[in-house]
Parts: C-alpha cells; sequence; structure tokens
C-alpha cells in the first residue's frame, strides 16, 4: 500500500490513494444521508458552502497556514450539527486537495477539521439572543490547535518516538499560532455572517442589526 | 484626547528611532593566554574566524604559533613552527579564494616566518596548502606581504620573492639589501619595498630591479601610494621623517620631522597617518601633500580603522592601552580617548573587528573580545528603510483604526486590527520559524556529512564539496568547488561536473529541486556542514569550505 516513508508521512500508491478517496466520500455521504432531513434550500446551502471554501482554501492556499476551512467547519458544525459539519469537512478537504496536492495527508486533514466540525456542534453561539463573539473567538483559537495536532499526526512513521513527535509539534508553533492567527480574522470579519446565512439567529432581533442592514443593503 | 495623545507618543517613538546615535559602547566577552610571547601584529578576521599569531625570541622549548578562534573565542586549531626562535613580525594575511593565469586557490591564510618558511593553509584547518622557503640571515620574513592578482610578493630578508598563490611556484627571487619588518607595496608599476640601509627599490613585475632611492635612515614599512607618488616614513637613530618621493623623479621632499621609531602607517582615500614615539600625524594629500593635525602619544605599531572611521592605535607604554581617534577627511583630529582593557601594557597589534566585535592582543600574549551593542558602523550607514517604511505604514493603519473605532464603534476597529495583527505575523513568520526552529533539536535527523572525509582528495581540502546521497549507500562525491555564495550555484556546478539532469521547479518560496538524474524520491533536502537547509537554494549562502550533502527523501 505504502511505495516509501517521506517527509509527509507514507508516500501512497495511486490504488491506496484511490481507496481512501473514496471511503471518504462514502463517509462524508453517510454522514449526510444519517443527518435530520433537511430541504433543499439548506442542501443547496451546503453544497454552495462546500464549493466557495473549496475555492477560498486553494486560493489561499500560498499564504501559509491560514486555513479558512477551519472557521466554516466550525460554523458549519455549530449551524448544521455534527453530521452535516463533519461530511463538509471531508468533501472540502478531498475537492481542495484534489486541485493542491492528494495523498495520506488528506485522511488527518479530513479528521482535523471533522473534529473541529463536531467541537462546533458543541457550541451554543448564541446567548439570551445575542451572538456570542467571545465564545466564537475562543472556538476557533482552540480548534485551530485541535486541527494542526491532528493533521500532524499523517507524519508519524515507524521507529519515531512520542518524544520526535512532541518535537515535531514543537517546531510548528508559529505555525498552529499563525493559523489561529487567521482563524480570529475570518471569525471577526465573516463569522457571524457565515452564521445568520446558515440559517440562525432569525428570531434574534438584537443580533448586530448593523452587519445584517449592511450586508442585505450592499447586497 | 486619549486619541492624540497615543498619536503623539507614538509619533515620537518613531521619530526617536533612526536617530539613536549614541557613543560605542564595549564590553569585554572573552579572553584567551596566548601564553609565551608577544602578539605583535594584528589579529585577522577571515569568514568570521579569527586568526593571531605570537611572537618572541624563543630560547627553551617555547616556539612561535598562529592559532585560529572562533568568534565566541573557541580555538579551532593551532600551527607552531619549531623552527623559528626570531621575532615574527610579519602580518597575516588572508586570501580569498579566487583564479588566475597561475591556478585556482582556496581560501588561504599566508604565513611569513622569521625562519625564512612561507606557508599557505587552509583557514578552515591550519593544515598546509603550500610551503616555500627564503633566504635567513639572522632571521627571514618579518615584513608585511603584499597580494597582486594571483601572486603574493614577499619581502624576504634580503630581497623580495614572488609566488603563485596556487601552488606556492616562485615566479622570480630578486636580492635587494637586508631589511627587517619592511614591506611590500605593488602598484601598477611594480613593487617598492626599503631596507635597513634606507634604499627604497622598485622591482618590475618580471623581477628585474628598476630604480631606487637612498633616503637615510632605514625604512621599516611599506611606502603608501598617492596621487603624487609614495609617502614614507623613515627611522633615523633620534628621529624619523615623513618623506614624499615622486616617483618619476625620484625627488624627495621632507613633510616633517618627528620622533623616533615610525609605526606602520595607515591610509584611506587621500588620507594617511603616520605614528612614532611622540605624536600620530595626519597627512592629507591632494595637489600637494600637506601635514593636516598632530596629537601627542607613543605609536610604534600598526593603525587599524574601526568600522566607525575611527582610528585605533595601540599605546606602546607601560601604561598601554589603545588610542582612539575620531578624525574627519580632511584629516583633523576632532577627539581622542584611551581604550583601556584589564591588561594594557606595551602593545604594537592594532584591533581587528568583527561584525560587531573588536579583537585586541598586546605584548603580554592576551588576546581579548569586545562585543559592542550598537549595530556596526556600515549597517547604520547602510540603514534599511525598509523597517522605517514599515513602522510608518504600522502607525498610520493604526491612527486610521482608532479613527474608525472611534467614530464607528468597535466592530471596524477589531476586524482592522485583526488584519494587521494577521499581516505582521505573516511578515514575521519566516524569520520566527526560523529562529524558533533553531533552538529546538532536530526530528529523526538523518546523518549528513558534516565534516572532512579522509577517503576524499586531498586537493578538496579547503574548497566546496557536494554529496548527492541517492540512498542505499549510493553516494556520489564531488569536490574542488571555489567560489559559490549559494546553495544553488554550488549545486548547479556540482550537477554541471557530474554530467546529471536536474529538475528545479519554480515556487513561490523560491527554487526547489525536485529530482536528480530522474530520481525524485519523497522530495530533496539538503544540509550544509550537516545542518538542514530551512530556506530555498537561492537564498542559502554557504562559506568557502561547505560540505553541501543532498539526501533523497
Amino acid at each position: 500500500m505504502f511505495q516509501a516513508f517521506g517527509v509527509h508521512g507514507p508516500e501512497l500508491t495511486p490504488v491506496a490513494d484511490a481507496v481512501i478517496d473514496v471511503a471518504l466520500v462514502t463517509l462524508a455521504f453517510a454522514f449526510l444521508i444519517t443527518a435530520p432531513r433537511s430541504t433543499r434550500y439548506d442542501a443547496g446551502l451546503l453544497g454552495t458552502m462546500v464549493v466557495a471554501v473549496t475555492a477560498l482554501r486553494v486560493f489561499m492556499q500560498p499564504v501559509p497556514n491560514v486555513q479558512p476551512v477551519t472557521v466554516a467547519a466550525l460554523l458549519v458544525g455549530a449551524q448544521l450539527g455534527a453530521r452535516r459539519g463533519v461530511a463538509f469537512a471531508i468533501l472540502v478537504t478531498l475537492l481542495s486537495n484534489m486541485l493542491i496536492g492528494d495523498g495520506w495527508w488528506t485522511l488527518f486533514q479530513a479528521a482535523g477539521w471533522s473534529a473541529v466540525a463536531v467541537l462546533g456542534s458543541r457550541l451554543s453561539l448564541t446567548k439570551n439572543g445575542d451572538f456570542n463573539h467571545g465564545q466564537l473567538y475562543l472556538a476557533v483559537i482552540g480548534s485551530a490547535l485541535l486541527f494542526d495536532v491532528i493533521a500532524s499526526l499523517s507524519i508519524l512513521t515507524p521507529g519515531m518516538g512520542l518524544t520526535d513527535f512532541a518535537i515535531y509539534l514543537a517546531h510548528g508553533i508559529p505555525f498552529d499560532i499563525l493559523h489561529a492567527l487567521g482563524n480570529l480574522a475570518f471569525a471577526v470579519w465573516f463569522g457571524p455572517f457565515v452564521y445568520r446565512q446558515l440559517g440562525g439567529l432569525e428570531s434574534s432581533n438584537t443580533f448586530d442589526q448593523s452587519v445584517v442592514e449592511h450586508h442585505v443593503i450592499n447586497g | 484626547m486619549r486619541f492624540a495623545s497615543t498619536f503623539l507618543i507614538a509619533t515620537t517613538l518613531l521619530l526617536l528611532l533612526p536617530f539613536n546615535t549614541a557613543g560605542e559602547e564595549w564590553s569585554m566577552e572573552w579572553q584567551v593566554d596566548l601564553g609565551e610571547g608577544y602578539i605583535t601584529t594584528s589579529p585577522v578576521m577571515f569568514n568570521e574566524h579569527l586568526f593571531v599569531r605570537t611572537s618572541g625570541f624563543w630560547t627553551a622549548e617555547e616556539r612561535p604559533q598562529v592559532f585560529s578562534f572562533t568568534s565566541e573565542g573557541i580555538e579551532r586549531w593551532n600551527r607552531t613552527s619549531i623552527t623559528t626562535i626570531q621575532h615574527d613580525l610579519s602580518p597575516l594575511q588572508a586570501v580569498p579564494s579566487g583564479q588566475g593565469e597561475c591556478g585556482n586557490w582556496p581560501d588561504l591564510l599566508l604565513i611569513g616566518w622569521a625562519d625564512g618558511v612561507i606557508e599557505a593553509v587552509h583557514p578552515s584547518n591550519g593544515s598546509r596548502v603550500w610551503s616555500a622557503t627564503s633566504p635567513v640571515n639572522g632571521w627571514g620574513i618579518t615584513g608585511a606581504m603584499a597580494l597582486d592578482e594571483d601572486h603574493v610578493i614577499v619581502p624576504t630578508r634580503n630581497g623580495m620573492q614572488r609566488h603563485c598563490l596556487s601552488n606556492g611556484a616562485l615566479d622570480f627571487s630578486t636580492n635587494l639589501s637586508l631589511g627587517w619588518r619592511n614591506g611590500v607595496l605593488a602598484t601598477s608599476e611594480g613593487y617598492w619595498q626599503g631596507d635597513e640601509q634606507g634604499r627604497l627599490w622598485m622591482v618590475t613585475r618580471n623581477g628585474s630591479l628598476g630604480p631606487s632611492v637612498d633616503l637615510g635612515g632605514s625604512i621599516r614599512h611599506a611606502p603608501l601610494t598617492v596621487d603624487t607618488g609614495l609617502l614614507v616614513h623613515v627611522q633615523y637613530p633620534l628621529e624619523s621623517k615623513i618623506m614624499h618621493l615622486e616617483t618619476s623623479t625620484l625627488a624627495t621632499t621632507t613633510l616633517l620631522t618627528s620622533g623616533p621609531s615610525p609605526a606602520i602607517p595607515i591610509q584611506r582615500g587621500n588620507l594617511s597617518i603616520f605614528g612614532d614615539s611622540t605624536s600620530i600625524t595626519s597627512v592629507l594629500c591632494e595637489a600637494t601633500c600637506v601635514i593636516k593635525d598632530q596629537v601627542e602619544s607613543t605609536m610604534n605599531g600598526e593603525f587599524s580603522w574601526a568600522p566607525s572611521s575611527q582610528i585605533y592605535a595601540p599605546i606602546n607604554t607601560p601604561e598601554g592601552g589603545w588610542l582612539v581617534i575620531e578624525v574627519d577627511t580632511q584629516g583633523r583630529f576632532l577627539s581622542n580617548s584611551t581604550f583601556s582593557t584589564v591588561h594594557d601594557g606595551y602593545g604594537t597589534a592594532a584591533p581587528a573587528f568583527g561584525t560587531s566585535s573588536l579583537f585586541l592582543g598586546n605584548d603580554a600574549g592576551w588576546l581579548m573580545a569586545h562585543t559592542s551593542s550598537l549595530p556596526p558602523a556600515d549597517m547604520v550607514a547602510g540603514y534599511d528603510w525598509t523597517a522605517f517604511l514599515g513602522a510608518m505604514l504600522i502607525v498610520i493603519f493604526s491612527t486610521l483604526l482608532a479613527i474608525i473605532a472611534r467614530s464607528n464603534g468597535s466592530e471596524w476597529g477589531l476586524r482592522l486590527f485583526a488584519i494587521m495583527v494577521l499581516s505582521l505575523s505573516l511578515l514575521l513568520l519566516p524569520d520566527v520559524a526560523q529562529q524558533w526552529s533553531e533552538k529546538l533539536p532536530g526530528v529523526n535527523e538523518p546523518t549528513a556529512q558534516e565534516s572532512w572525509d579522509s577517503s576524499w582528495p586531498e586537493a578538496w581540502l579547503g574548497t566546496q564539496v557536494v554529496v548527492f546521497d541517492f540512498g542505499d549507500e549510493n553516494n556520489l562525491t564531488l569536490g574542488g568547488f571555489l567560489g559559490h555564495e549559494s546553495v544553488e550555484s554550488l549545486t548547479q556546478a556540482a550537477l554541471e561536473e557530474a554530467n546529471l539532469s536536474a529538475e528545479i521547479e519554480q515556487t513561490d518560496l523560491g527554487p526547489y529541486l525536485a529530482s536528480i538524474d530522474g530520481q525524485s524520491g519523497g522530495g530533496w533536502e539538503y544540509f550544509v556542514d550537516g545542518e538542514r537547509g530551512v530556506v530555498a537554494i537561492d537564498s542559502a549562502s554557504i562559506e568557502a569550505t561547505t560540505i553541501l550533502h543532498w539526501r533523497v527523501v
């Protein structure tokens, strides 16, 4: 199955690569099917989010470790639930990696963003009808670290001890911090808007009215 | 009000940044006692390493040595002459690698010994590249050598020799007269050298004798060349004379009669500085040469220019120390002060300067390193305005942010702040990540060739060596490369020599070596002297004696 062990973990044969991709697609559809029934609007919105975030990730690939997918997965998980969040995370990872580089790491990136989506589903981003900015900011910082640790598991090779892995993680700390700062920037700029677009807070009269008006009027 | 105060403070702080011109403060970093003998000639900084020699009149078992230290004071190697017993006053001469009609040479350290031996050694390890001999009459070489393209001109005890830098082959040996501490000057006309009888000789490039002039006294340094001729500080029993020589007519003019025991003069542009047992004198040569300024001192050794354009002169008295003179381009001595150390005493060796370091040696054999907390003068002169403009942009951006936040509530302020922090982080990331990684141990570091392999040819010593490691102990090693300054350049040269094809991809981070000879594996990584490369190959600088190891992943 593996050709060799490289700097990003095992080098996959083309067949192994395809098997992993098919397994991930199957898993994504399994999560979508088992999720609570949704309207065509919801399905369309989720599909649009997958395509838009995939494009954004590819577009932002030259910028080191600024990952719009993390915030998106968190918000999708928070608004549409864990199953749709995990499906979203897997599909975005698969599609974007087809364009920027597929391999063993796809499995771990998908797992990382799925974990973020699950974390999002456990959050309550509204409090007394108001959007809880503070919780979102804390969550996006935490999800950066969560994703980076899970995605880093891809480099584990036979003979690599826990100490070596810890050193590897330590080397990545500046990049983890950058990931967290990128997440914060996305959350500050687009967090409430995306959350609202995903269907929540319709009943809230107090939610960030200026932002809503701004986007609706200018949209 | 709060905004106005913040803006005022930020602007004031910003304006203070480029105008910090506090005086240079040196602090002692390390010191080494080199044992018996004096340090009579200046330490030499070359390739960020320090080289220094000891000298003396040796009667017991001790002998003169040449040492190499890291800039942190760790001894790298030392070399002893067991046959030298007289004072070694010939300054060490560092020669960067190069090539010429008589061949190629690696970085060299040239040593002229008082037993007449001339040695060229590898600065990296002190091993000998070539050696030659010269006549001995009581002593051998005591003066400063001169470089002339691919040759070195050596002032011997009774004349002058010229050797090829690549292999030490003798071009010519010309008999003059007995000399001591008499350096050579190479000019477009030929080579000038004085002797103990006060005669200044000219030797042409083919080794034949040119004109000579008798100045009386003794000439114990290389003359200085100026637009109007030569300047020579001639020693007499009780005094000295700074003389101008018109080289076409051999007419001489005495510019100044001063104290005895002249120092080795130094020059920068039209300005020349002379010293003796009574004073230090500046001479400015334009249409004519004129004395510009004088300060009292006892200076019989070598001068050096500090990067900040000050002159450092060892004071040759029991109290010692170094006279530091601020001099302007017109030769005026603006100020002077004494730089003292814990080991002050007699001294003739000029200091050497590193990027922000000062290395001093004295007759007591103490080698001392001082460091400055201020940036070196050349860095200040070449101030990088990019950082200043960046700081200006940050202040402007912050000011806008404050205005927006004040007028539209905190939301837009927070948004702009987030973008600013992210942008700054992205700019800082490469440096921060590199510094951070250097402080951490490596992960499963593969072994890379970091030191000399005894199976390699001797001819590769002191050159650049490349190892292509295809795995399974299938290595291709090439050496003897000279003068490459980046990993990319050295790699290309090695690939060409080995007739190997390579695929180099251009990425946003720089060129990336994707495959060699069709082998791409999981990628190629490089190590410079055993250290994993962390930047693109065109940005990775290398030293003159680098071992570059390419390894397929």
